[in-house]
């Protein structure tokens, strides 16, 4: 809380998130939650905070996950929170699974993980291993789309899902260095997977010389004592300058001119090596299924099962049946309460007259009545199923004689 | 008098072939007039004398019909006969004939095309019109805003990406990976400026919207036909109000809402004149209790008064 004299200072006021909805639907900011479901192995435990790294800044880095959790929890506060997407991490006999749904009517894609690395291991692989600092995790990472174009519509719809989960860069406003990492999502079409990388985006500077280098960019203090002249530090080992040959320099292609000022010594215009540097977990995964809704609804694209239009057709029928059972019964049921409402009503008024027999009877029949109709439909019935009442003896609850 | 060398003379004569050849064939053979536009003068050109020196066309066209001939192969100098698998070859009248005829069957074939999808009619003719008007503008707005189109990069890589590069530098994997084409990588990036600005986004109310979506989500319910862009839709993050139970529901809620703040409302009311009615009959107690006190007082005075005698 920031505090100023003794009093805390507001400094976020009418700071507002892309709006509501506006005429073009509105450009919120994404947010996702990573989630385990289920038991899990401990390195696909482990998977989870590694993802969340990859999707910060709008994701819940210490999301407090309970065993006995459910996902209408999450339901609950996604609203409030803005959340717009889910992954949930999963695990059977058959193989680890990762399910990305857009919340809360959006398709899902679900994904059997075929390998995946956590970052400690890429890091351990390594020779010169790099880490997440705090400022990478501040800024959305810039996404990078590998192939997914002309694709069948099963790959059109994972490549909207993944471009909509980070939050668009502006060309013309965004700075350059709050472009710290890359996120790398190639699908191969010819073994239909899908895989993913996390890298640091690093600019270095081009065209200077070891000890020159070693000055500039990681300030330091060179060893005077055999040298006769300032000047020779540069010249040591030949040239001051780099032949383009050069090693670590990196190839031509990852050579830019900085369009914007990247820091004190990156200035724009000038030359500056790009570097992808790898963090973070690695995933390979290939697309199972695609549902209409989020982990409900019509399987738009299943990657083993290919039903036939025939197929499709009884299975859209059955539902529909079933549907407009429920309905039925729900309408039925409906005026069965009102019916007993009324007759309750009607009770009390003739209660208040002064007539206590006929009541009794009254609710008899009514119950009997329901009953019989539920009994009659074939239908199964997972609701209240209500006891038939035998009809000659009285009603429990009106015991006339009180237990001492 | 000038005098001309035969050398001089082959020259011009080289010269001016070389000019005839230049000219497409049908500019002097054409049957339709074709308008030449020179210099603010119409000139006609073709089928008859020009107004250019007729000799000069006369020359062209002997000329032609030399280099025609020497062409001809020998089996093919017929007297008159004209042979119809060799149409290229022949006199240049049989040609232009022909050509003729072509030409003349071509345009009966579009007039009864454009017959049949009646591009004629008045109403094709509007359109035409109006197509081209909005074409026009679209290129002014384009000429006129280039950086619009520049900022949009969603699909097109055209400008080389700088990070195609492939993390092999990072992982250690086998060099041998393939450079992806540049088609093949798309950015998350904004596409451009948004169409129109906050003024020109017309607020509708939101029980508006749904109950428009409930009356067209009725009607559409049965209908499985736009599965895919929805989904694209939703994927994207607007919303698609197709669920007519989730709609009344909303709108439902909607009106409920009101119902609880206009009997809160009403409470208040109720509340607040309660609490005026009270202080008033507070305070004409108050002024009935001093009046009815300096009422008991002055009579106590007077009582006072007669009993002391004043």
């Amino acid at each position: 809380m920031p505090r100023k004299k003794g009093r805390r200072r507001k400094r976020r006021t009418h700071v507002v998130d892309g709006g509501e909805e506006g005429a073009d639907g509105g450009r919120k900011i994404p947010r996702s939650f990573v989630i385990r479901r289920g038991e899990l192995p401990v390195s696909l435990k482990d998977l989870v905070p590694d993802m969340r790294r990859m999707f910060m800044p709008h994701t819940a880095l210490h999301l407090k996950e309970r065993k006995k959790g459910k996902m209408k929890d999450y339901f609950g506060v996604a609203g409030r929170l803005g959340i717009s997407h889910f992954w949930l991490v999963s695990c059977t006999e058959r193989g680890a699974y990762l399910r990305v749904g857009k919340y809360p009517r959006g398709p899902t894609l679900t994904f059997h993980l075929e390998g995946f690395s956590l970052s400690k291991d890429v890091k351990a692989s390594q020779r010169r291993p790099i880490s997440l600092e705090s400022n990478d995790m501040k800024e959305p990472p810039l996404l990078v789309l590998n192939n997914f174009t002309n694709g069948p519509d099963h790959v059109k719809i994972m490549a909207t899902v993944f471009e909509n989960m980070f939050p668009k860069l502006d060309v013309k406003n965004v700075a350059l260095s709050n472009v710290r990492r890359v996120i790398l999502v190639d699908y191969d079409s010819h073994t239909e997977t899908v895989s993913i990388r996390h890298f640091l985006l690093r600019a270095t500077l081009a065209g200077l010389s070891k000890p020159v280098r070693s000055i500039v960019v990681r300030h330091k203090i060179p060893h005077l004592k055999g040298l006769k002249d300032i000047s020779q530090i540069a010249e040591e080992g030949g040239t001051g300058f780099v032949s383009s040959d050069s090693e670590g320099e990196g190839p031509e292609e990852s050579q830019v001119n900085l369009p914007q000022n990247l820091g004190k010594t990156k200035r724009k215009g000038g030359k500056t090596t790009l570097r992808l540097r790898e963090v973070g977990p690695r995933l390979t995964m290939k697309l199972v299924k695609v549902e209409e809704l989020f982990c409900e609804g019509k399987v738009f694209y299943h990657a083993y099962i290919h039903r036939s239009a025939d197929e499709v057709y009884e299975m859209q029928r059955r539902h529909d049946v079933r549907k407009e059972e429920k309905a039925l019964r729900r309408k039925v049921q409906e005026e069965n309460v009102k019916r007993k409402q009324l007759a309750k009503q009607k009770r009390k008024g003739a209660n208040e007259v002064g007539d206590n027999d006929e009541g009794d009877d009254d609710d008899d029949d009514v119950d009997a009545d329901d009953v019989s109709e539920d009994a009659d439909s074939d239908v199964e019935y997972a609701g209240k199923r209500k006891k038939p009442m035998d009809k000659g003896k009285p009603p429990r609850r009106t015991r006339t004689k009180t237990r001492r | 008098m000038v005098e001309v060398t035969s050398e001089e003379l082959a020259e011009d004569d080289q010269f001016l072939e070389r000019l005839v050849d230049l000219i497409p064939f049908n500019v002097y053979y054409a049957e339709n007039k074709v308008q030449v536009e020179r210099k603010g003068k119409a000139v006609e050109k073709g089928g008859g004398k020009t107004k250019a020196s007729s000799e000069d066309v006369d020359a062209r066209k002997e000329k032609k019909k030399k280099k025609n001939s020497k062409k001809k192969k020998k089996s093919q100098r017929t007297g008159g006969l004209k042979r119809k698998s060799e149409g290229t070859d022949g006199d240049d009248e049989e040609k232009r004939a022909e050509s003729s005829e072509l030409r003349a069957r071509v345009q009966e074939k579009i007039a009864a095309m454009r017959k049949e999808r009646k591009a004629d009619d008045e109403d094709a003719i509007k359109r035409r019109e109006f197509k081209r008007q909005r074409n026009e503008k679209k290129n002014e707005k384009k000429r006129k805003n280039p950086t619009a189109d520049d900022s949009d990069m969603k699909k097109t890589s055209e400008k080389k990406p700088r990070l195609e590069k492939e993390s092999s530098a990072g992982t250690g994997e086998p060099e041998a990976i393939q450079k992806p084409a540049p088609e093949d990588i798309s950015f998350a990036l904004e596409a451009g400026l948004e169409t129109g600005g906050k003024k020109s986004r017309v607020h509708i109310r939101k029980r508006d919207r749904l109950t428009h979506a409930l009356e067209k989500a009725e009607k559409q319910q049965g209908d499985k036909s736009f599965e895919m862009e929805k989904m694209i839709k939703r994927a994207q993050g607007e919303k698609v109000l197709d669920d007519t139970k989730l709609l009344k529901k909303s709108l439902k809620s909607m009106e409920q809402k009101k119902l609880r703040s206009k009997k809160k409302w009403d409470q208040r009311i109720k509340q607040q004149k309660k609490n005026t009615a009270d202080a008033q009959k507070k305070r004409q107690a108050n002024i009935d209790a001093r009046k009815a006190a300096k009422a008991s007082k002055s009579k106590a005075k007077q009582k006072n008064r007669k009993m002391l005698g004043v």
